[in-house]
């Protein structure tokens, strides 16, 4: 490059005594990625604890988890880490859904969702075409999977209160078809949010660029998008 | 592209970009991402180390009394746990202790008294006719147990409030102690002491108490999980103060409502 | 006919009653009266946890004087179970479950296909005395 080459177009525009545009925000601004990561440390928590739970007593007898990715090293401690992470995951939970409701976050993320898109999404990530230029649109798989977990989680706020509630919430008890019926509801969601850790997980790790946006923050998403 | 006030003037050959591709690759593999998703690191937050540091003991039961607090704010005394119809009765009931069904103690019901202690009026002993002329009550409800088992069960004989009543127990106290055959001490609020589904229970499906369920009085509650409902009971106190009961003492939260 | 019914209702009764075949475990194991009726279907249980199902509780039988539980083994949604016989003494309620006590795993898959000759079926009606466990961490 040539310093003696004439100055291109752009310079004149950023010394013309206008107002600057406002700075676009970041993909993930502050309050979303630290939600983010309290989440996933309550999930983990929660998922743990959970099983070590479950273990107690088994609602399938082939599915029994192993001590060491339990938390808690037996049913009390497991008890003990459940009702402490449901403060976490309920409080920043509500918190994360308020945000994304009153800053209309969640509206332009998430919705709306096109069959079609989902068709087409869907066979491009099977033949591993991930399209990640662009962090700042979700597809429509990214949209739908992360509906599924809003979903699931408040499904198992919902359920866990019937269980630890069966008389004071004895309505939405039995709403939940009785104590062991909720119980296995809670159990199926846990499963719902546990393939959808797997999954984000790993496709976080082989598009690299969304995990250092959800530590950074990402590319500004600009005003005319 | 991002912007930036250092922009070249023209861009620079994309050549350049194809130099650098393997750094920026390496850069987000590097063990500042992989340490934090790893499976190891998992293994790490979920395992023994974690649990058993005496900082997260003491945090965890911080929590566990704080949502005593929360738990007895949600108690509502005149709400009233499901009850169900006869045929649905398992019998016989199941059985669990802290120990193996051999080890079970039965208790001679001739000689047998429930002490009063504490804050009451009258602390006279209570013989099983005494008890068993107050009024009855029998419930059809849910005995849910802490580790996730559940049956519907059938007990009956005289409230608990009824009984605080007689002995003229301080209805402002706190707690209700009890102590059992067995060892296994527990303790309930107040409030859901003189809860109406709370008994002093004599029957099983309308039959005596068996020796492995209690014979000859257990606590009953609708509104308790499982393990409040000490056996074999011997005395009552009323008091101010909190004793924790053989669970608790473990581990497991005290207030437990259902 | 009628007659002969009743005697051997009788019979049955009898046997029950005081309780002939609880061994000294099962005696130890404070038995409790279940309707038999209730017992069909019921899933069979390793004491150890997490409680692996071991089959379902096809009859209950009399045969040469002893109360038997007839058990499918094994199989996979009723299908190519195997019934055997353990003695009532064997096994323990706990709850809906029936608890496999006195035989091992390895003993109760090599016992031999139940052979049906002489065993009477216990009316659903009838009373027996089964001893309880606790559940098993």
């Amino acid at each position: 490059m040539s310093l003696t080459q004439p100055v291109p177009e752009i310079l004149p525009e950023r010394q013309k005594p206008t107002l600057a545009p406002p700075r676009a925000r970041k993909l993930h601004p502050l309050p979303i990625r630290v939600m983010h990561w309290l989440n996933a440390l309550a999930m983990l928590i929660m998922i743990g604890s959970g099983w070590g739970i479950y273990d107690d007593s088994v609602i399938f007898h082939f599915i029994y988890f192993p001590h060491w990715i339990r938390l808690g090293t037996w049913a009390a401690q497991s008890q003990q880490w459940h009702f402490a992470g449901m403060w976490l995951l309920a409080l920043n939970g509500a918190a994360y859904l308020a945000y994304g409701i009153v800053t209309g976050r969640l509206y332009m993320r998430l919705l709306p969702i096109r069959l079609r898109d989902l068709v087409t999404t869907v066979r491009e990530t099977v033949h591993l075409h991930l399209a990640h230029e662009d962090l700042t649109t979700y597809n429509a798989v990214q949209k739908l999977l992360y509906i599924v977990v809003i979903l699931a989680g408040i499904s198992q706020v919902v359920s866990g209160l019937a269980i630890w509630k069966p008389v004071q919430f004895s309505g939405l008890t039995a709403l939940l078809g009785g104590f062991q019926s909720a119980r296995l509801i809670h159990f199926l969601g846990m499963s719902v949010i546990v393939g959808f850790l797997v999954v984000h997980v790993a496709l976080s790790l082989l598009v690299p660029r969304t995990l250092l946006a959800m530590l950074t923050g990402g590319p500004r998403v600009g005003g005319q998008k | 592209m991002m912007m930036s006030l250092f922009r070249p003037a023209s861009p620079p050959d994309l050549a350049i970009l194809d130099n650098h591709r393997p750094l920026i690759r390496s850069l987000s593999r590097r063990g500042l991402f992989r340490g934090t998703f790893s499976l190891g690191a998992l293994v790490a937050l979920t395992g023994c180390d974690v649990s058993n540091d005496a900082s997260v003991q003491s945090a965890l039961r911080a929590v566990s009394a704080w949502n005593d607090k929360v738990q007895a704010w949600l108690f509502d005394p005149k709400k009233l746990a499901p009850t169900y119809p006869a045929s649905m009765v398992q019998k016989p009931p199941r059985f669990n202790a802290y120990y193996d069904i051999e080890h079970v103690k039965p208790v001679d019901g001739r000689d047998w008294k429930l002490e009063v202690s504490g804050r009451v009026a009258d602390r006279s002993p209570w013989t099983i006719e005494r008890l068993a002329a107050l009024p009855q009550y029998d419930e059809i409800i849910q005995h849910i147990c802490t580790e996730g088992w559940s049956y519907i069960g059938e007990w009956s004989g005289p409230r608990l409030s009824d009984f605080l009543d007689r002995v003229g127990a301080d209805t402002r106290a706190r707690y209700l102690y009890f102590t059992t055959a067995d060892d296994y001490p527990t303790s309930i609020d107040m409030p859901s002491a003189r809860h109406p589904q709370t008994l002093l229970a004599m029957t099983y499906a309308r039959q005596t108490l068996a020796d492995p369920f209690g014979y000859p009085v257990r606590l009953r509650t609708s509104t308790k999980i499982g393990y409040k409902n000490a056996k074999w009971l011997t005395s009552i106190e009323v008091t101010n103060e909190y004793k924790p009961g053989y669970w608790e003492k473990r581990g497991f939260n005290w207030f437990n409502g259902l | 006919m009628v007659q002969r019914a009743l005697i051997l209702a009788l019979l049955l009764l009898a046997g029950t009653a005081h309780g002939e075949d609880v061994s000294a475990l099962q005696a130890a194991r404070f038995p409790q009266p279940v309707r038999v009726g209730l017992l069909p279907g019921r899933d069979v249980l390793q004491p150890i946890e997490p409680q692996p199902i071991l089959g379902h509780v096809a009859a209950i039988v009399r045969q040469d004087g002893k109360l038997l539980f007839v058990i499918n083994r094994g199989g996979f949604l009723g299908f190519g179970a195997t019934p055997v016989a353990v003695p009532v003494s064997d096994v323990a309620l706990l709850g809906q479950y029936v608890a496999l006590m006195g035989v091992t795993p390895k003993e109760f898959a090599r016992l031999p296909r139940f052979n049906p000759s002489g065993a009477a079926p216990v009316p659903p009606d009838t009373t027996i005395e089964v001893g309880i466990v606790r559940p098993f961490h």
